[in-house]
């Protein structure tokens, strides 16, 4: 599958922005949203191609159970949907206030750290479509 | 000088007796009565008392056993002109040393006493064992109760198995730190112990030789914070590669783990908010150096004061942090001016009317007129309403309502604010201060902070020999209020007029 439109969720409007230019800038089409909820609207909108979630917005784990939302969709389950974060084990962040069934939901293509660089993001999307 | 009572109702006996010991060297005392010899056994102590079985106004047996109840190292001997079987036997088991049948010969009453004194020494002696060996008994319980005692006052748990595998010793606190209810000495323990220690203890228990090494672990006993302890085991040594038993010693450690997952939530938090606005300027940068990527002047000049932006907001938390370690420290200098308090308050509302307004939030202000100043630095106590009013704002419901109120009291000024917001549990409110502390609950998870704001607050107050307290109500709202002193007032040392009058 070819991957042409890309939905960009993240609560940091400067983020927002510095994606969509990159990714356009590889020739990708950028929808964003600045809000998990925001961001499950516009999937269903867009139907993209690929999520790129950010982890901690309104809540720590919303970028997770966004994610899990989209990956129960029937579009939404042959799409690479990949987690982007600047909270990473090395900071020993741990996802507390996740409840067990939240816990459970969590599932993602891959966990990608910030800033963005853009041929890792494009391996990963790759990897997927090889995978399906 | 050895004594002897004569109980016979029978003169010429008593006189018989009397004159056949007197010359030995004997003290002797004779009645014809049983009762009065009862009595002057009691009040005398004899080494021999003979007692005629059959007495006028007694029965001998029965004279023998009043004495031998009050005075059982008396040797007594029954007497008896009409001698039987069943008497005989009687008087034995009363505890006479000899039942001697009349008439009474020199040879014969010499054997009988001979035979009497080393019936009396041997008593002498049991006694004495007996009361060595009780002695012994007592110190041992004595020793035993000592051991217990030490071993129940020892802040931790102390338990001891031997080879076998069964329980030698054990303190309570074992049975609370292992969370077992109840253990029994002797029983084979490695069953009875939580699973989490069994392989520890196993490895000690069936080691093939001595092991030197003390190994601990740390253990969750009971999940979600209710207890973790360390468990040390070791091995009691026999020999140099030989041992008798195994010890574990258990301690909680419940405390130090809830500080270091507060620590470690606080290093993660802190990490978490330095890297945020360090990603967005890092990532201002390379589109800027990105030929890539084509922005107009206007983006660029745009992008560059957005990093300085970032930059600003990572400077203040860095501050943050860094007054919070200060605190900690030392009281700092400072230059302390007198404060309008009102126009703090106003430039702090000012400062964030578009984070209210942006949750639709009513602020009313009700500052009393000519409001005494305080003696501070403008710095702190501009921090102090800052934080009060965002989290205010913060932990604020949409279309909530502020209250923010100032007024003088005795020698205070007293700010107090009042928010309509989430309010705060029951169960967090005495965390409230605590550095790092932030109250994770669904509601409180959208807000974001480092939980030191109020820290901060505190911290202030106190350095200004302030108070602050508050009031909540969990989804009803908070209100905060803070008393500064107003200025120390210099008392003149008071003239002393009696002197003066004289």
């Amino acid at each position: 599958m070819d991957i042409k439109k890309i939905l960009l969720v993240d609560d940091d409007y400067d983020l927002i922005e510095q994606n969509k230019l990159i990714l356009e800038s590889k020739g990708f089409e950028v929808v964003t949203a600045e809000s998990a909820e925001e961001g499950f609207k516009k999937f269903q909108e867009e139907l993209p191609d690929a999520c790129v979630v950010d982890l901690i917005m309104e809540h720590h784990d919303s970028g997770f159970i966004l994610s899990y939302k989209i990956k129960k969709t029937e579009h939404g389950k042959n799409i690479p949907v990949i987690i982007l974060t600047s909270a990473t084990y090395e900071t020993g962040y741990k996802f507390s206030t996740a409840t067990k069934e939240e816990q459970s939901w969590i599932k993602s293509d891959g966990l990608l750290n910030k800033p963005i660089v853009v041929e890792e993001l494009i391996a990963k999307f790759e990897s997927f479509t090889k995978k399906s | 000088m050895p004594s002897i009572l004569i109980i016979d109702n029978e003169f010429p006996i008593r006189k018989n007796i009397y004159n056949y010991f007197e010359n030995d060297g004997y003290i002797i005392q004779t009645t014809k009565s049983g009762s009065e010899g009862i009595q002057l056994a009691f009040s005398n102590d004899f080494n021999f008392i003979l007692i005629e079985q059959d007495l006028t106004d007694h029965d001998g047996l029965r004279v023998l056993q009043a004495i031998k109840k009050m005075k059982p190292e008396t040797v007594c001997f029954i007497i008896a002109k009409n001698p039987s079987y069943e008497s005989a036997v009687k008087a034995a088991n009363l505890g006479a040393c000899s039942y001697i049948p009349k008439p009474l010969s020199y040879e014969g009453l010499i054997f009988h006493l001979r035979k009497g004194e080393k019936h009396r020494q041997l008593y002498i002696e049991a006694l004495n064992l007996r009361k060595e060996r009780h002695e012994n008994l007592l110190e041992l319980s004595r020793e035993k109760s000592a051991f217990k005692t030490v071993l129940n006052s020892i802040n931790g748990g102390v338990l001891v198995i031997n080879k076998k595998g069964e329980l030698v010793y054990y303190n309570n606190a074992s049975l609370v730190y292992l969370n077992v209810d109840d253990l029994e000495v002797g029983e084979y323990i490695i069953d009875r112990l939580p699973n989490k220690i069994i392989q520890q203890v196993s490895d000690y228990l069936f080691a093939k030789s001595y092991i030197e090494k003390v190994r601990e672990i740390e253990v969750e006993m009971i999940p979600n914070n209710k207890l973790h302890i360390q468990a040390v085991c070791s091995h009691i040594p026999k020999n140099s590669n030989d041992y008798s038993g195994v010890i574990l010693v258990t301690r909680d450690i419940t405390n130090k783990k809830k500080i270091e997952q507060i620590k470690s939530q606080f290093v993660s938090m802190v990490a978490h908010e330095l890297k945020t606005p360090l990603v967005a300027v890092q990532g201002f940068l390379q589109i800027l150096n990105n030929p890539e990527i084509q922005i107009t002047d206007e983006k660029r000049d745009d992008f560059l004061s957005r990093s300085s932006d970032r930059l600003g907001g990572l400077f203040q938390l860095v501050n943050d942090l860094l007054d919070i370690s200060r605190m900690e420290v030392e009281e700092k200098k400072r230059d302390l001016e007198n404060i309008d308090f009102e126009n703090v308050v106003k430039s702090v509302t000012e400062f964030l009317e578009l984070d209210y307004k942006k949750k639709n939030i009513t602020l009313n202000l009700n500052i009393k007129d000519n409001l005494p100043k305080i003696k501070a630095e403008k710095e702190d106590i501009n921090r102090l309403v800052t934080n009060l009013v965002s989290n205010a704002i913060k932990y604020n419901n949409e279309n909530g309502t502020i209250s923010l109120t100032a007024s003088s009291e005795d020698n205070y000024l007293m700010f107090e604010i009042e928010d309509t917001g989430i309010g705060i549990k029951e169960e967090d409110k005495p965390k409230v201060f605590q550095e790092f502390f932030r109250a994770m609950n669904k509601e409180t998870r959208s807000v974001s902070g480092t939980g030191l704001g109020l820290a901060i607050v505190k911290g202030i107050v106190k350095s200004y020999h302030g108070k602050i307290y508050f009031d909540s109500t969990y989804r009803k709202g908070t209100k905060f209020t803070v008393k500064l002193p107003i200025s120390k007032t210099i008392y003149k040392i008071k003239p002393n007029y009696a002197l003066e009058n004289s």
